[in-house]
């Protein structure tokens, strides 16, 4: 799930091009191949065994797609991106393609369908086995082999996501995690502690009943203590399923293990915030004007990192803490965005160079000037990142503790069978306690992923 | 007489009010549009819906202008100009064409080649979108560089002038009212077909003709899916594209948004009005000669 | 000379008669361009769309052959049997209200009244107002805590409902939304067609002493029944098509399931899970229902559609 929004006045084309520029010019090291020598293994797929340390590409003239999703502030970053890597590789065009979130794998399930794919695309992780095990990607560890690429530069999550047994197809461009916002307001209003990395749910749940008040009398909450969207396991129930002891997927993925209690537990403790404590809103309320905490009305969220520009742009004085711990320990949700490349693309080795400029951190610098999601560089996580905005240092150390989303094939038709019970017998309305509705469901996904 | 009068007067009165009170609830989304492209990102969910901006921030039209690098919102819009005029004249040839066929003559297969035209309104486009792609992917283009449809905007205007169901329906019924004898003493005169439907058929159906405008103008105006699949670059792109952007995978950026949608309405709104003449009762057309 | 001028010098006479000489050649001109259209545009996507439904194919890699499979396992499949109950019930309910909103409409909008066109511009914004904003507008009176609606209702006792929400209040309520919205498009085509209407008729019958009811009832409705044919299959096809309302505002999975729709399931199999085989076989069924009722529809025709 990818981020989207973004704050205050998106700059120009030509200062953000400006921008790259200078950063690629006195950051640290800019090209984007990483370390060591290049031994002179066996020749490359299409390129005469040239080890591509520094300058990178040194094939004939190339013409690539980069297709991407995103908001206007996105699409102008990546843009910007894809002109400095021009700039630098000046025998290699990008075009970049965008479309929004929605239209965007239509458009290339339909250009691949019609044998017109992009040749490196953006890629979401949760989908990646869905593609990946229908052969329409690259496999790059020739490429990286070739070239000596080192993974361990990138965070290992994210790496992973892409990873298979086969080989490696694709690399992270950025990251995202899950972390408890509070807002500072509220907190000092109530004289309540600001969360910190001691909280767990009793503590979160205690604090939010504090926080949760009916200001005017009228019988209705103006201010929940709490807010998360259950609509979608990344947001809050899938941190608190492994906090609880479950999880998701049984470890060889073909089937749910959703069903135990542990996994209950954890879905339970949120069907108690909304029902039992009532320190969170009925989701139908926020379901279609968006987000409380976005609008002042919600003193702590589970949420995204995504959201930091949009929560900056709206005004909210926030803060950032860790997620609340759970009986088994603390755990959040990391969900890659890769770059992979197409198996049919005519210019592999540019694409190649592309995807690993991507990851470089000369690019990631200027991707984490949106504040939308975290570096997958370890150099620039470590470095200008932990600095760049307040409470980044948390979202830079939960990686420590982050699991991967889940990411398997089926995905979509899965989450649609699980959530369409979840939201309509668990969260909107107690009609069914968590272990109740997994244990009806559980053996329609198991069906499913046996289907696969 | 009097109290006729009054009666009169106050049915019409009361009318009005009705229609006003209606037309002020039909008004309300577009108000909110109008209300919400000034105001900023937190007024938005902060306050009642239709409570107005603090300041009209004006800002949000500029930045929703520039928002992508390297296109500004009014290419956009030029090129949504281009496609529904396109379209437009496409459907209003083509489909009348058709329509004044299927009305006054007969011929062999009509009724099936009718029913197969209706057919193809029913089919959802989620189905033959693929089908259709590859079809323009394989369509060789004599007029582009690369031989190809693909990338190029004509996958998006050419079909309109291969005629249409629903402007050959509408146009069709409207034919179908025009007495016969009109065409039997244009021919005793020696008209030809092309003359009559020129002449005689396509002034009287001024209504329908300004009709399928509307919506033709209107349908190509919204799409939105049709041109994200058909095209690749930036500058190609239409309002209705521009504007997905703004919407976000989670929040979207209303102003800048509702600031692009009121750009947007302007044409449509413009034709409607100009069009508002062929629905006025009574109206002379000066259409009929000899 | 107005189109009711005509009729008064050539009143219409009814009668089919036998093709003319030539005309076979003149209905090709005439047709040509629509024919190469269904040819080369329509014929090929659509028995393409069919064969799709013989296979399972995931737009990824090849199609493979499975026969009528797919429509078997469709009428198994709950949630295909869920979108076409919705489906049907709100084409059931939105058409015919629909139809009779627009028709008193467009009747109360072709008054010579002052400022008509302006009125008229007014009903016609929803259609060309963003689906988004229409959608959010809504929202926002279906808001389950502080909505406009709610707060009607709260006045006459009713208790607040969760509307959009509601698994059983989320089709109504997306059904309102688009007979509201879909108003502006109909009122339309009505209008053009009460242009069509002589006002000698409505002299005539005046004369002969029918009142305003009477008048509506023998005039204006049977030379009216063009036009209402014309919308009514519109909106049964479109009806059945329906899905952007739904998205904009109660997308399946936010949060309720209950208002997926026929339209919504083909989508979500064929760009979503992969299902593009399955997604084309349920389009089949479709298909076959719409043209099913189309050719009912068409059949009456006869009975209570006045052409001149």
């Amino acid at each position: 799930m990818f981020a989207t929004t973004i704050t205050g006045r998106p700059r120009g084309a030509l200062a953000a091009a400006a921008l790259a520029v200078m950063l690629a010019a006195c950051g640290g090291p800019t090209a984007s191949t990483g370390v060591t020598s290049a031994p002179a293994s066996e020749p490359a797929p299409g390129v005469s065994g040239e080890p591509a340390a520094s300058a990178g590409y040194s094939g004939p003239p190339a013409t690539i797609e980069y297709a991407i999703w995103g908001d206007p502030a996105e699409i102008t970053s990546q843009t910007a991106i894809a002109q400095t890597f021009m700039d630098a590789n000046p025998s290699i065009t990008v075009n970049v393609s965008v479309s929004d979130w929605d239209a965007y794998w239509d458009k290339l399930q339909t250009g691949i369908a019609g044998g017109a794919a992009p040749d490196v695309f953006a890629m979401d992780g949760p989908l990646f086995p869905d593609y990946q095990s229908r052969d329409v990607l690259l496999d790059l560890k020739p490429f990286i082999d070739r070239d000596g690429y080192d993974l361990t530069q990138l965070a290992d999550q994210g790496v992973a996501d892409f990873t298979t047994e086969g080989g490696q197809y694709g690399l992270p461009r950025d990251l995202n995690v899950i972390a408890l916002y509070y807002n500072k307001a509220k907190f000092d209003e109530a004289g309540v502690a600001y969360p910190d990395d001691t909280w767990d749910w009793a503590k979160l749940v205690d604090a939010a009943k504090q926080l949760t008040k009916d200001t005017d009398g009228d019988g209705t909450m103006d201010q929940w203590g709490f807010y998360t969207e259950t609509t979608d396991m990344e947001n809050y129930w899938l941190s608190t399923v492994w906090q609880n002891g479950g999880d998701v997927l049984a470890a060889d993925g073909k089937s749910t293990v959703l069903g135990t209690d542990e996994a209950a537990g954890g879905i339970q403790f949120i069907q108690d915030l909304i029902w039992k404590e009532k320190v969170m809103a009925d989701p139908a309320v926020f379901a279609e004007t968006g987000d409380a905490f976005e609008q002042g009305v919600a003193a702590m969220a589970s949420n995204g990192s995504w959201l930091v520009p949009t929560f900056q742009a709206a005004g909210v004085d926030f803060g950032i803490a860790p997620l609340p711990s759970g009986p088994a320990g603390r755990f959040t949700s990391v969900n890659p965005t890769g770059a992979v490349v197409y198996k049919g693309s005519k210019s592999p080795d540019a694409a190649w160079e592309f995807v690993k400029y991507l990851a470089s951190p000369a690019a990631q610098e200027q991707l984490m000037q949106l504040k939308a999601s975290l570096p997958v560089s370890k150099e620039v996580l470590a470095g200008p990142y932990a600095t760049s905005f307040e409470g980044a240092q948390v979202f830079a150390d939960s990686l420590e503790y982050a699991k991967l989303k889940p990411s398997f094939k089926g995905y979509n038709e899965f989450t649609t069978l699980l959530q369409g019970e979840l939201d309509e017998n668990v969260f909107s309305a107690a009609n069914k306690t968590a272990k109740q509705a997994l244990t009806d469901i559980v053996p329609q996904l198991d069906a499913l992923l046996a289907g696969q | 007489m009097a109290r006729a009068r009054v009666m009169r007067r106050s049915r019409r009165t009361l009318l009005y009010v009705l229609l006003i009170a209606g037309a002020l609830l039909m008004m309300a989304p577009f108000f909110w549009m109008l209300v919400t492209s000034l105001k900023t990102r937190a007024e938005v969910f902060g306050a009642p819906p239709l409570s107005l901006p603090t300041g009209p921030h004006w800002e949000n039209y500029v930045r929703m202008w520039n928002a992508l690098p390297g296109v500004t919102f009014g290419t956009f819009f030029l090129n949504s100009l281009k496609l529904a005029l396109l379209n437009t004249g496409g459907q209003l040839l083509t489909c009348s064409m058709a329509a004044y066929a299927f009305a006054t003559m007969q011929f062999r297969f009509k009724g099936p080649l009718f029913g197969l035209l209706l057919a193809t309104l029913i089919i959802p486009y989620q189905v033959v979108l693929v089908p259709n792609f590859v079809l323009w992917r394989s369509l060789p283009n004599p007029l582009s560089a690369s031989g190809s449809f693909y990338g190029t905007q004509e996958p998006l205007w050419l079909g309109a002038w291969l005629g249409g169901a629903f402007g050959t329906f509408l146009l069709r019924q409207f034919f179908l009212a025009i007495p016969n004898e009109l065409a039997d003493a244009a021919r005793v005169d020696g008209a030809n077909p092309w003359q009559i439907f020129w002449r005689i058929y396509l002034p009287l159906a001024r209504p329908a003709l300004a009709t399928l405008a509307i919506f033709t103008f209107m349908w190509s105006w919204n799409d939105l899916l049709s041109p994200l699949i058909y095209l690749r670059t930036l500058d190609q792109y239409t309002t209705t594209v521009g504007l997905a952007f703004f919407q976000g995978q989670f929040v979207g950026k209303w102003p800048e948004m509702m600031a692009g949608a009121m750009v947007s309405l302007a044409p449509m709104i413009i034709l409607f009005v100009a069009a508002q003449q062929y629905f006025v009762r009574g109206i002379a057309l000066s259409g009929l000669k000899g | 000379m107005a189109l009711a001028d005509l009729r008064r010098i050539a009143p219409p006479r009814a009668g089919r008669r036998g093709p003319r000489a030539g005309e076979g050649r003149w209905a090709l001109l005439f047709l040509a361009p629509t024919l190469v259209g269904l040819a080369l545009l329509s014929a090929g996507p659509i028995v393409a769309a069919f064969g799709i439904s013989l296979t399972s194919w995931d737009l990824l890699t090849a199609p493979e052959f499975v026969g009528l499979d797919n429509f078997f396992a469709l009428f198994r499949d709950p949630r295909f049997l869920i979108a076409l109950r919705n489906t049907a019930f709100y084409t059931f309910i939105s058409v015919p209200l629909g139809m009779f909103l627009s028709l008193g409409l467009a009747i109360a909008l072709n008054q010579a009244l002052r400022g008509i066109a302006l009125i008229r511009t007014a009903y016609f914004l929803p259609v060309v107002t963003s689906a988004t904003a229409v959608g959010l507008v809504w929202a926002w009176i279906y808001s389950p805590v502080d909505g406009i609606l709610n707060q009607f209702i709260g006045v006459f006792g009713f208790p607040a409902q969760k509307w959009v929400s509601d698994p059983f209040w989320a089709m109504p309520a997306i059904i309102v939304m688009s007979v509201w919205q879909g108003l502006g498009t109909s009122v339309i085509v009505f209008l053009a067609g009460l242009q069509g209407i002589p006002q000698e008729y409505y002299d005539a019958a005046s004369v002969d002493g029918a009142g305003r009811w009477s008048r509506f009832r023998r005039v204006t409705l049977p030379l009216l029944t063009p036009s209402i044919f014309f919308n009514g299959i519109l909106a049964l096809i479109g009806a059945f098509q329906v899905f952007d309302q739904v998205y904009v505002l109660a997308r399946p999975g936010k949060p309720t399931q209950a208002t997926i729709t026929l339209i919504y399931f083909i989508y979500e199999n064929g760009f979503k899970n992969f299902k593009m085989g399955y997604a084309a076989a349920a389009s089949w069924i479709l298909f076959l229902i719409v043209a099913a009722l189309s050719v009912v529809y068409f059949r009456s025709q006869r009975r209570w559609v006045h052409y001149q």
